[in-house]
């Protein structure tokens, strides 16, 4: 066989570069068969991946970036890709875009050839956009801009091999920006200063005549006078334009854009499109009136689908029949009969038993319950409806400092606290991803930990749930407002944009929640393993009773709950759904009553985050703030529980 | 960096909620002809409008009763009612209603990238714009693109109504 000659070296990589939400993790997937989580709105990635492909005989590595709409980044996830194409690791480039938006990625692939990058531009979305009558020339497109250019349907996995082909004549093509006479000018005198980078002087020097303060620390900076000569260069081109510096370049850069998108695309006008039956209902979903009970409807069947189906159904299925009836006494029979001592015995089917706690806990009561809400949550994702939720909560959340966009992590919460706060990075100022990092950690309860509370409070009064609802939104209302006034920076203005509604694809469901599970499987069940033993050991070396005795002002006198609610707090330390799970089972002994129960689980809602989340708060925003955010949360969980069970308390029926 | 721009005024300032007729000497004047201006509690009262010829004050009256007068005019007299006032063709984008398309004429934006942000978006001089709800935030359509924004975000987007 020929050897296949790429116009790729085989160290450096393929980077795949596109607008925000259009396929570039479902054209990932498709090219490395590796999973990207795939969904319809902005800033599912936020980070890099990274995996391999074949291409001919030989193996590249891919990369799959966050989105962006212009290198000249505005958030923190842009600049992840930004600093991926400076940092000189890309061999070459895919450029993805939105078939049915060519000017915007076609400002970006300018933007990407300027900087000397050879790029293969990939119009993704093909069949959204004939399903809008729009054609896209490809060819025309091709010959403006000087690279190949290749249609796609990445969900489909239409126009790969044909993409595969194309990468090996990238190039970085020939369209040329013209910029306004000054700007021209700054960046040839500014360029002759910069070091030799993986990217073109023009274009770095175009970047740092673009980029404002807050994202251009670890840009390079010009041999004579460092950053204070870029400052200078900058304050001068202000002087001499119109308009600030950024904005001319971008709108120069904008401009060819939409010429050479006009040339490629045929539009139909707005009043003359192709009526879709989602074009009717898209409207409905934000719509003063409507927007909400559409919203109710989404959160009852959810709540059918995980609280009744999962909770109810599937839980009874695995913790009654399959571990109470099966595998539990099976497990008490073998241990029995194979296991002489009394200690190997109680380590794995005694009260604190590997296989009677943890196994119970993590795969009967948590796993059927966390899996139909991966479900659910991967076709609300799929849907495009969860920036729809942002329209209508900007206005509570502009009270909290925030802005609607900040809904996307906090929903996100709900399926993993830990994933949550890696998002936080689509917000744009410091201020908001504080508040929104410590109410994720607070009051937002992850999937896992939903579950075990809606088991604990299932069996209640509806009235209990309720309660339980108002509870947490009000403390995550309160918070935030005191979050905001406390915080000092800015907050930023609400701008959105929504997605197509779109059927979910059952195909994208099941990768997503098999992914999810396995996930859920790698990261849980060790720890509750690990919780377990800790809990054995102290109550094998009778430690558990002397932290009973020591929690007991607390959790007895404060929250009035049995002293052995001690043991579950303390493992909430680790994961606060194996906390619920313990007290989950005192519920289940009949331990606890309804109050108590109700302030058993505001507690531990409240309570600590588990161990992953802190380190990820600790990865994020350094060890000061992680400590600080648990140092105030622990006593106020405890303070939220306490002033419960005195305000229950006086009316305990 | 300051805060938003202040938004141009393109309006007439003549609409009902700043026209007022005086209760004791019956002049006709807009709130502009107050002359409360060396007044220093004049910031805190909002309610209160002052007859630029008698000077005497009165409060500037209840919208809630203002809606509910109307309400009942029109439920009177539906045929009678004066057609709406052809509203003025060059505005910012929140004073567009739903439904209601225009062409962008400029943005103005004091921050960079709030500029950069809505010209991303496609909302660049030029755009026609369709207007699908005002609240609880404002979304509009620019081409295949749907935008959601803050009606302070709106209020820098400067359009002329083309139908």
């Amino acid at each position: 066989m020929a050897s296949i000659d790429l116009a790729v070296p085989t160290e450096s990589a393929v980077v795949l570069v596109g607008n925000p939400n259009v396929g570039k993790s479902a054209l990932f997937g498709a090219l490395t068969g590796a999973y990207a989580t795939v969904s319809n709105y902005p800033g599912t990635t936020v980070e890099v991946t990274r995996a391999t492909c074949a291409f001919g005989d030989r193996r590249l590595r891919v990369v799959d970036t966050p989105g962006a709409a212009s290198l000249v980044p505005l958030s923190e996830d842009e600049r992840v890709t930004r600093d991926i194409l400076l940092s000189g690791e890309a061999g070459a480039v895919v450029v993805v875009g939105d078939a049915k938006n060519l000017e915007r990625v076609v400002t970006l692939a300018l933007q990407v050839g300027e900087m000397g990058l050879p790029y293969v531009l990939c119009v993704n979305m093909m069949d959204e956009a004939t399903e809008r009558g729009l054609s896209v020339d490809t060819s025309r497109l091709a010959a403006r801009l000087g690279v190949p250019v290749v249609p796609t349907v990445a969900i489909w996995q239409q126009g790969l091999p044909e993409l595969r082909a194309a990468l090996r004549s990238a190039r970085p093509g020939h369209a040329r920006v013209r910029y306004p006479e000054p700007v021209e000018r700054a960046a040839a005198d500014l360029a002759r200063e910069l070091p030799a980078a993986a990217v073109t002087p023009r274009s770095l020097a175009l970047l740092l005549l673009a980029t404002n303060e807050a994202h251009a620390a670890d840009l390079p900076a010009p041999k004579r006078g460092g950053r204070a000569a870029v400052e200078e260069a900058r304050h001068r081109l202000a002087r001499e334009l119109p308009e600030p510096p950024g904005y001319a370049i971008h709108e120069a850069r904008r401009a060819l854009a939409a010429e050479i998108a006009l040339e490629a695309g045929a539009a139909v006008p707005l009043r003359r499109r192709v009526r879709r039956v989602a074009d009717r209902l898209e409207p409905l979903t934000t719509h003063p009136v409507w927007g909400y009970p559409i919203l109710a409807v989404v959160l009852a069947l959810a709540y059918l689908f995980v609280g009744k189906f999962g909770a109810g159904t599937l839980v009874g299925l695995f913790e009654n029949d399959l571990f109470g009836g099966l595998v539990n006494p099976l497990a008490v029979a073998a241990a029995e009969r194979v296991l002489p001592w009394t200690f190997a015995r109680d380590l794995l089917v005694g009260p604190y038993g590997v296989i009677t706690m943890a196994l119970t806990y993590s795969l009967a009561l948590v796993l059927p319950i966390v899996g139909t809400f991966f479900v659910a949550f991967g076709a609300l994702e799929d849907s495009g409806y969860l920036p729809r939720l942002a329209v209508m909560v900007d206005g509570l959340f502009r009270r909290m400092g925030l802005n609607g966009k900040a809904v996307l992590p906090m929903v996100l919460g709900l399926g993993c606290d830990t994933m949550a706060t890696l998002t936080t990075r689509i917000l744009e100022t410091r201020k908001e991803r504080m508040i929104v990092i410590l109410l994720l950690a607070l009051g937002v309860p992850c999937s896992a930990q939903l579950t075990v509370v809606l088991a604990l409070l299932g069996p209640l009064h509806p009235a209990a749930f309720v309660l339980w609802c108002l509870v947490i939104v009000s403390v995550i209302i309160l918070v935030g407002r005191l979050a905001s006034a406390v915080i000092p920076g800015r907050s930023s203005d609400f701008v959105l944009e929504l997605p197509p509604l779109r059927v979910p694809r059952l195909g994208n469901i099941a990768v997503k929640t098999l992914g999810r599970i396995e996930w859920y499987l790698k990261e849980a069940v060790p720890l509750f393993v690990l919780g377990t033993l800790i809990l054995f050991t102290a109550d094998r070396l009778h430690l558990l009773g002397h932290l009973q005795r020591l929690g007991e002002p607390i959790v007895s006198g404060l929250l009035g709950l049995p002293a052995e609610a001690a043991g579950a707090f303390v493992v909430g330390f680790l994961r606060r759904d194996f906390g619920a799970a313990g007290l989950y089972a005192l519920a289940r002994a009949g331990r606890l009553d309804s109050v108590q129960a109700l302030v058993a689980a505001v507690t531990i809602t409240l309570f600590i985050p588990c161990i992953a989340n802190f380190f990820m708060i600790v990865k994020e925003r350094g060890w000061r703030t992680a400590t600080a955010v648990a140092a105030f949360i622990i006593p106020f969980a405890v303070l939220v529980g306490a002033a419960l069970n005195a305000v229950l308390g006086a009316v305990r029926p | 960096m300051s805060g938003p721009a202040r938004p141009l005024s393109f309006e007439p300032a003549t609409d009902e909620a700043t026209a007022f007729a005086c209760a004791l000497c019956g002049l006709r004047f807009t709130h502009g002809g107050q002359v409360c201006a060396s007044c220093p509690i004049t910031h805190g009262c909002d309610e209160l409008v002052r007859c630029p010829r008698c000077g005497y004050q009165f409060p500037r009256g209840s919208r809630t009763l203002a809606w509910l007068q109307r309400l009942w005019d029109r439920w009177r007299a539906p045929s009678e009612r004066p057609a709406p006032a052809e509203p003025h063709p060059v505005q910012t984008l929140d004073h567009l209603r739903p439904g209601e398309v225009a062409r962008v004429l400029k943005v103005s934006a004091a921050d960079v990238p709030m500029l950069m942000k809505l010209s991303q978006l496609g909302l660049v001089p030029g755009a026609e714009v369709r207007m699908q709800q005002s609240r609880p935030a404002a979304v509009v359509r620019v081409g295949e693109t749907t935008v959601a924004l803050q009606r302070a975000v709106a209020r820098v987007v400067h359009i002329r109504r083309t139908a």
